[in-house]
């Protein structure tokens, strides 16, 4: 006979994942909803799919090396040691299947649990459908999930062990400090697409004959203001992902409970929920007076004004986050056009400008504002500073994600497998699906006018 | 073929760990998945190009892409007049 005597799994714990996982999953339907409100007609279900069946890949992908790379690298290797322990997250080890060490595992090692597994590759599809709406209407699906394994499972995971984890070695060597993502997740992403972008080109009506860019009307802007709404929210769920809520931590004045920021200094979960409504706000404010009739970009301040503030928002005072993400929301809404009409980018959805521009200048803006924090817990870490945070925020823009991108985009280029034909990028993805259904409505409508026609005729005679 | 060592809980569960079936040949299993994730990406992009080619087929030809236009214009025209 079994006996349940006592529950010893923290179910606080467990609750708060749950409630991370839900954030994030808003945050990928917001990127989907968006993405279909941007999409032309003739590609908007198409795109759906493309971005939806993303998922399976970036779980295979995750499941097999992804998981295991985000721990193997903290090091470097070679700049602070060799690889780190990871073992446990091979996709062969008995930790990554139905376990009964994996309860035991939950409290003890938060980071080895499944649950962590399950958290990780939620955030990483955010990271890929965010990539995927950028570069929609001229990529092969194919493609695409090339370079989303590329990114998502190689080169983030890479991102996140050297920046944004408990042991990374650029918060001990360099000093960096980046609280929710702002570089991991936002700048390497504006990066990846960046370099895509350079290789795949802008889809065929973008630039008119004089090279001035054309705006190509949202499909449906009631998708397009509520994918942008559940992204705002959504994006919560990437501060929930990078706290550890009950912590206890000592030192050598005593024993605390404690919610810890990634790298595992104390922070105050409040606050950084009153930092993080503030930066939405002050990235609202400017977006509403600067494009309050651009309905494809007014809610895109509210991200921006995230983003900005990612970096630090767990040592800023809230009146500090709506002031950088007032300002970083001005330089973003003022260079939207620039890559454009510059260097011909065609980034459907600006995530270039409001994922990697502001992700980057916020690194620095926190660089500045925090010279001196303690970056990491680790003994011998060296204090928050701009070289260091700089030198980080270069690395993972051009070296992480740029390069990647523009080199696996030219690969698919020189094989002929990264572009749609022109026929496509004319008819639209959907015309398979669709086609039928636009011939059979014509056909009812001239029968209808017909019948319409005749009934006229018969009252007449 | 024996699907595990599990077959009774009143055991000392400590000892336990893995409780999934087949529990040893993780490595068969590992290479399935590698096996099923390339298989799918190859696939899609067969399942694409078979797509593109009958479009590009049916639909390649100069007039042809201009009457579909003129189709999607007319329905939109249509759907403009209905509102």
């Amino acid at each position: 006979m079994i006996e349940v005597v006592s529950n010893k799994v923290d179910y606080i714990n467990l609750i708060y994942d749950l409630i991370t996982v839900l954030f994030l999953i808003f945050l990928s339907f917001g990127i989907i909803l968006r993405t279909y409100g941007i999409s032309r007609e003739k590609f908007a279900l198409t795109n759906i799919k493309i971005l939806f069946f993303s998922f399976p890949v970036i779980v295979l992908s995750s499941y097999l090396f992804g998981w295991a790379i985000s721990f193997a690298f903290s090091s470097g290797p070679i700049v602070k040691g060799g690889f780190r322990e990871f073992a446990f997250a091979l996709p062969w080890s008995e930790f990554m299947g139905p376990n009964l060490d994996n309860n035991q595992t939950f409290v003890n090692d938060y980071q080895k649990s499944p649950m962590s597994l399950i958290k990780f590759i939620l955030v990483t599809w955010s990271m890929i459908i965010f990539f995927g709406s950028a570069i929609i209407e001229r990529i092969r699906i194919g493609a695409f999930l090339i370079l989303s394994i590329i990114l998502g499972s190689i080169f983030w995971p890479i991102c996140s062990s050297w920046s944004w984890s408990s042991n990374g070695w650029m918060s001990e060597v360099f000093g960096y400090h980046d609280a929710f993502g702002s570089g991991a997740f936002h700048t390497i992403l504006g990066g990846f697409a960046l370099g895509v972008l350079g290789k795949l080109g802008s889809r065929k009506i973008k630039f008119n004959s004089f090279s001035k860019a054309r705006d190509i009307p949202a499909n449906s802007e009631i998708s397009l203001i509520f994918g942008n709404i559940l992204v705002v929210f959504g994006i919560f769920g990437l501060f929930l992902y990078s706290i550890n809520p009950f912590s206890e931590i000592k030192n050598e004045f005593g024993s605390y409970m404690f919610t810890l920021n990634i790298y595992g200094n104390p922070i105050s979960f409040y606050g950084v929920l009153l930092n993080f409504v503030m930066g939405i706000s002050g990235g609202l404010v400017i977006s509403a007076i600067h494009s309050f009739n651009n309905n494809k970009k007014i809610f895109i301040g509210g991200i921006v004004g995230i983003v900005s503030i990612s970096a630090g928002a767990d040592y800023y005072h809230p009146v500090h986050c709506l002031l950088i993400s007032m300002i970083v929301t001005l330089a973003v809404f003022k260079s939207f056009n620039y890559l454009e009409e510059k260097f011909k980018i065609d980034d459907a959805s600006d995530i270039i400008v409001s994922h990697g521009f502001a992700g980057f200048w916020g690194l620095i803006i926190a660089s500045i504002l925090l010279w001196g924090y303690p970056s990491s817990m680790a003994e011998g870490s060296v204090f928050t500073n701009p070289f260091g945070q700089f030198a980080g925020a270069l690395i993972i823009f051009w070296i992480l994600g740029f390069i990647p991108g523009y080199l696996t985009a030219g690969i698919l280029k020189f094989f002929n497998i990264l572009h749609l034909s022109d026929t496509i990028q004319i008819t639209g993805q959907d015309i398979l699906s669709t086609r039928d259904k636009i011939i059979e409505t014509n056909n009812i409508y001239e029968a209808e006018k017909k019948i319409i026609s005749d009934m006229k005729a018969d009252k007449k005679s | 073929m024996s699907r595990g060592e599990l077959n009774n809980w009143i055991v000392d569960l400590a000892d336990i760990s893995s409780i999934y079936i087949f529990s040893g040949s993780e490595g068969l299993w590992f290479v399935l998945c590698v096996i099923v994730f390339l298989w799918f990406i190859l696939a899609i992009y067969r399942v694409e190009k078979s797509n593109q080619d009958k479009v590009d087929d049916e639909l390649g030809s100069k007039e042809n892409l201009n009457s579909l236009i003129d189709l999607f214009h007319q329905d939109n025209e249509e759907k403009d007049n209905g509102n």
